[in-house]
């Protein structure tokens, strides 16, 4: 088992040990042979100087750049879409200040504005008064018709009643004859049974002996 | 634009350090951020999402080296002020001038070992080289530093 490194061994493990990514086994033996040789030591010290000089670099902050334009360049087209809504847009409001400065001055158009609208105010109030007016006689109209309609109906329902009425009247009627009939029938039938009876019991009380009457 | 606010800054201190100019970070980091907007269909998913970025920012950087070392133009350190105290302004612009006394090969591995803290394996997938290519680049950085360094004490001694 190696004991020590020589310089080359230690010089191909220097920076790893000045960067402590050795193993233990490894740092032991650079250790070793550091303890011994000055040249190696010497290397040592200006790999910690550069670590030591790295370490000591404070970052600078980046200075702004169009990131977002480089990154995601805009597309000609909406540009252009733009341009031609912009000139479109002040084309029209030219047009629109030239049209009224073609027109009336302000005044007269204010009186005629005004003028329009008195008449415009009496026309809607006539046709207002003539439409309450209508719907007055439309109403009257409709109600008159409700109660003919209403009355019509009462004097159809009373002649349906009637009807009804001597329908169930002739129906008692024929029902009392039958009764009656029946009652007279049973009488009569009763009479006669009565009447045999009686000759009967006649001819037993006048004719005891079974003589002949 | 979450992804950017979330990275931007992250890659925007690398570019500075990278190229040394505020102006040029700033180029660089909107072409990395544009690289990585356009190629997200491309990540695989099988890395991290920083190592990945970084690879991209890698390239950038170092294309932006080459075009600027063809054109022959030698950039002054200018630290953009970020509103950041003035101490911390000088230790930014003495690391950039340690920066800039190195090759770019070797300015990247420093910058992804010391300042992103990658590990030797992700740098070595990072810009496609091996993992002692990359430890040998951060010696000879070092190197090349120590000689600035007493080039710049020198001619002060003078």
């Amino acid at each position: 088992m190696k004991t020590e490194y020589s310089c080359e061994q230690c010089g191909d493990r220097l920076i790893e040990f000045a960067c402590e990514e050795l193993s233990v086994l490894e740092r032991q033996l650079v250790d070793r042979h550091l303890a011994r040789c000055t040249g190696c030591q010497s290397q040592l010290t200006e790999l910690w100087e550069l670590q030591r000089s790295a370490s000591e670099w404070s970052d600078q902050r980046v200075p702004g750049w169009p990131r977002r334009e480089l990154f995601f360049e805009p597309s000609p087209w909406p540009l252009r879409i733009q341009w031609v809504l912009s000139s479109g847009s002040f084309a029209m409001l030219v047009l629109v200040v030239l049209i009224l400065a073609w027109q009336e001055p302000l005044d007269d158009q204010l009186q005629s504005i005004t003028t329009r609208l008195g008449d415009l105010e009496s026309s809607s109030e006539e046709y207002l008064a003539g439409a309450v007016a209508q719907l007055r006689q439309d109403q009257v109209s409709t109600n008159q018709l409700l109660a003919r309609s209403l009355m019509a109906q009462s004097r159809q329902e009373r002649r349906e009643d009637m009807a009804e009425l001597v329908r169930l009247m002739d129906g008692l009627q024929v029902q009392r004859q039958q009764d009656t009939e029946n009652n007279l029938q049973y009488l009569i039938s009763t009479q006669i049974e009565d009447r045999r009876d009686i000759e009967a019991l006649a001819r037993t009380v006048w004719y005891p002996q079974g003589g002949k009457q | 634009m979450q992804l950017i606010d979330r990275h931007e800054g992250r890659l925007y201190n690398y570019c500075l350090r990278m190229t040394g100019n505020a102006d040029d970070a700033m180029d660089v980091l909107q072409d990395v951020l544009l690289s990585v907007y356009r190629n997200l269909a491309t990540f695989r998913g099988d890395g991290s999402f920083g190592g990945w970025m970084f690879r991209i920012a890698s390239f950038r950087c170092a294309d932006h080296l080459r075009r600027r070392m063809r054109r022959g133009q030698e950039e002054d350190v200018e630290i953009a002020d970020g509103c950041a105290p003035t101490q911390q302004l000088d230790a930014n612009r003495e690391i950039q001038q340690m920066l800039q006394s190195i090759s770019d090969e070797q300015r990247q591995v420093i910058e992804l070992k010391f300042f992103q803290n990658f590990t030797f394996e992700e740098i070595s997938g990072q810009l496609g080289i091996s993992t002692n290519t990359a430890k040998s680049r951060v010696y000879r950085a070092l190197a090349s530093m120590r000689k600035s360094s007493e080039a710049s004490v020198t001619g002060e001694g003078q």
